[in-house]
């Protein structure tokens, strides 16, 4: 009978089973008699096999055989959970507290491609460094010929590829399918990309890629000349602290680092191109990037907006020149907006978009509207007059209004989109609102309706599943939009896959799928477009 | 074991594409939905915490199979393969909501008091009963998916390799982790020892 080198813990399991031949049966058994640790285990897994088998069974849900039915016979599964807002408004606490300590690690880079220390778990954003980039991404707009021939109006996208152990990320120009491969920071291998923000320049690209099974997003900052990459951060995607912005000028890429749990915090946080490092501008806790406001002579302005019950908003002002604040810019007297969350200020500062509404905090979403949500339109002359976006849709009794979405604009000033809008009661109609919809409306034209939603293109992929909505950018000039849209996947291990689809706002043309074509087998966006601004 | 009868035959099927009447079809797939329907229910319930989404899950799951059914070669598979298709339709939940945790709504609903009346004992049942699938939310989805379908669903190793598409060894040394990682939640609960 041979010795065992440690506890055998893997046969003591297999037992409860049977699962043994007769001489693992009989070298466990002897094992047993010597070993009170293992007898301990052996009492622990059986007590715990039994209170498994014991667990209550629950009644299945009486119109489960009907929806099945209806379902099948509808062609389409029935709304999945990421276009049902039901569950948004919940409260979450305890696993998720638990889950934050592992989940939130917050790396930055001190942007001369120094030796670094392994990344760290840690509860709050840490000044830890990081991995390093291959190399560092250009800090400052220079004469060199612009990347990927990209012109002013061009749609570039992200596209994730390879085995699923393995995964690469390209930048491709979609015209001349021109393309930079993407050096990873190595801090984890990347996966589907969420959020893509191209700088002024046209020479840096930000995107957030997800971290495979963890969900959480890293930030990355990727120079497009050589495809050098920076990792900034890693956060939570909360509900309102999604966006990754440049500054008007470039300098600066403004993005929100969030934890979850019942303590889940949230803050603003910047890179500085110039400096190549990046560093805490809040310390509120409750705080969400919402959009740059153009240049004050020689200051950056940003809109911080505070979640709170009733939430407000600050422009945090610094001289550009001096790079990031070391001191919070909303400790001292700035501009506060009460009532407004999430100004999105259009590129000619005539206009903005927010939120109103009463917010809680979720504790896996972050905060967002508890009641009344909706979003709304104002001229920036200082009044902050709401027009709400919707003309068909009101804040019910039943609790009918938005806890969350997603407002764009086009750089033309006149277009804008309310896209990932999650609706909480009962919906207006049949899908409307629809959280898999893209709204897009214009300054000039009046308020958004049911009807101003562009046809997406099918919603269905060649496997008969209903797609998912990821992200929405509008072409400079408001014509078109691109559609980053998942294609849900049959496990944890299969490769991750989108659309990236060209929707013309006025339906001028037929939706067109651009990168993966009409059958995808990679993960392509989201898609930027390339601002007038650059090779200005 | 509770059943639910199928609400009568499906008519066209504009998915399959079969023709109206195919009641050798409609037949089969009833049997498996009066056989299943609920051990998949609670099967994915158990795996994700929640009813509304074990409902969508398990509706997920039976459409599929309705859609797959010429795959299923014999009757005598019926169970590993319908497990694998709720396996896998769970998953992908799980994956789309990965930054949602598991538990959360369930949290909404174990807070709630139960109003039926009932026996000292049913209560400190249910109580039992929450700490564990709390326990069980905070595993590993694959050991959580293995220790269910061994634990809840009695499945040897072979048939939850099957299930999982994993080897009988590869199923024995998961199913050893994961009872470890739940006895470690388990005394996390105050259960066990």
């Amino acid at each position: 009978m041979r010795p065992f080198d440690s506890h055998p813990d893997e046969l003591i399991s297999a037992s409860l089973t049977g699962d043994l031949t007769d001489l693992e049966r009989r070298e466990l058994e002897a094992h047993l008699s010597s070993c009170p640790e293992c007898r301990d285990t052996l009492e622990a897994f059986s007590q715990q096999r039994q209170m498994l088998a014991g667990m209550r069974q629950s009644p299945l849900p009486r119109d489960l055989a009907a929806r099945v039915r209806t379902g099948i016979e509808s062609r389409r599964f029935a709304m999945p959970w990421y276009r049902r807002p039901s569950g948004w408004l919940t409260g979450v606490a305890s696993v998720a507290t638990v889950a934050v300590a592992a989940l939130l690690t917050v790396v930055f880079l001190n942007g001369r491609g120094n030796p670094t220390a392994p990344a760290s778990a840690s509860p709050s954003p840490s000044p830890t460094v990081s991995a390093a980039a291959s190399a560092s991404p250009s800090p400052v707009p220079t004469a060199a010929p612009l990347p990927l021939n990209m012109q002013a109006g061009d749609l570039l996208y992200v596209q994730l590829t390879g085995p699923i152990d393995d995964p690469k990320l390209t930048v491709i120009e979609a015209q001349s399918a021109a393309k930079v491969g993407l050096a990873n920071p190595g801090t984890g291998q990347y996966s589907e990309t969420k959020r893509a923000a191209l700088s002024p320049d046209g020479r840096a690209l930000a995107f957030a890629t997800e971290t495979g099974a963890k969900g959480s997003w890293r930030i990355v900052v990727a120079s497009l000349a050589n495809g050098a990459t920076k990792q900034l951060a890693e956060t939570w995607p909360v509900a309102f602290g999604r966006r990754i912005a440049w500054s008007p000028d470039g300098r600066y890429l403004a993005f929100t680092v969030a934890s979850v749990g019942a303590n889940g915090t949230s803050d603003v946080w910047l890179y500085d191109r110039t400096s190549g490092s990046a560093r805490q501008l809040t310390h509120a806790g409750n705080a969400y990037f919402a959009s740059w406001a153009p240049q004050n002579a020689d200051n950056e302005q940003l809109w911080v907006s505070l979640g709170e019950a009733n939430p407000v908003s600050q422009l945090a002002q610094f001289p550009t020149a001096a790079g990031i604040p070391s001191d919070d810019p909303l400790a001292g007297e700035a501009t506060t907006v009460a009532g407004v969350f999430a100004p999105l200020v259009s590129r000619d500062g005539q206009h903005a978009l927010y939120w109103t509404g009463t917010m809680s905090l979720d504790g896996t979403n972050g905060w967002i509207f508890s009641k009344g949500g909706m979003p709304q339109l104002t001229p920036m002359d200082g009044n902050w007059k709401a027009t709400p976006l919707f003309s068909d849709l009101t804040v019910g009794q039943g609790g009918e209004a938005f806890a969350s979405g997603e407002l764009s604009w086009a750089d033309d000033s006149d277009t804008y989109a309310v896209w990932g809008a999650n609706w909480a009661g009962t919906p207006e109609g049949n899908d409307y609102p629809d959280s898999n919809g893209v709204y897009v409306g214009r300054v000039s034209n009046g308020q958004l309706s049911r009807t101003s939603a562009p046809d997406l293109g099918t919603m269905t992929s060649s496997s008969g599943d209903a797609l998912y909505l990821v992200d929405v950018a509008l072409s400079p000039d408001g014509s078109t939009a691109a559609v980053t849209l998942g294609i849900p996947l049959p496990g944890d291990l299969a490769t991750p896959k989108s659309y990236l689809r060209a929707v013309t706002v006025n339906g001028d043309h037929p939706p067109a799928d651009v990168g993966g074509g009409a059958n995808p087998q990679q993960w392509s966006g989201p898609g930027v477009f390339v601002p007038a601004s650059v090779g200005g | 074991m509770q059943s639910m009868a199928w609400p009568q035959l499906l008519g066209a099927d504009p998915v399959m594409g079969e023709a109206p009447g195919n009641t050798a079809l409609e037949s089969r797939f009833e049997r498996i939905f009066a056989q299943f329907s609920e051990p998949i229910f609670n099967y994915v319930l158990r795996m994700v915490g929640d009813r509304d989404r074990a409902a969508d899950i398990t509706q997920d799951t039976f459409i599929k199979a309705y859609r797959k059914l010429d795959t299923l070669a014999d009757d005598a598979s019926t169970r590993s393969w319908i497990y694998r298709i709720a396996t896998n339709t769970a998953i992908d939940d799980m994956r789309r909501r990965r930054y949602v945790t598991p538990m959360g709504d369930d949290e909404r609903h174990n807070r709630r008091p139960d109003p039926r009346p009932g026996p000292e004992a049913q209560v400190l049942d249910a109580s039992i009963d929450e700490r564990i699938q709390r326990a069980l939310g905070r595993l590993r989805p694959n050991h959580r998916q293995c220790l269910v379908l061994s634990d809840v669903e009695d499945m040897s190793a072979t048939q939850i390799g099957e299930v999982m598409g994993m080897s009988h060894g590869a199923v024995r040394t998961l199913l050893c982790r994961a009872r470890g990682e739940m006895r470690r939640e388990l005394l996390q609960e105050g259960i066990g020892s």
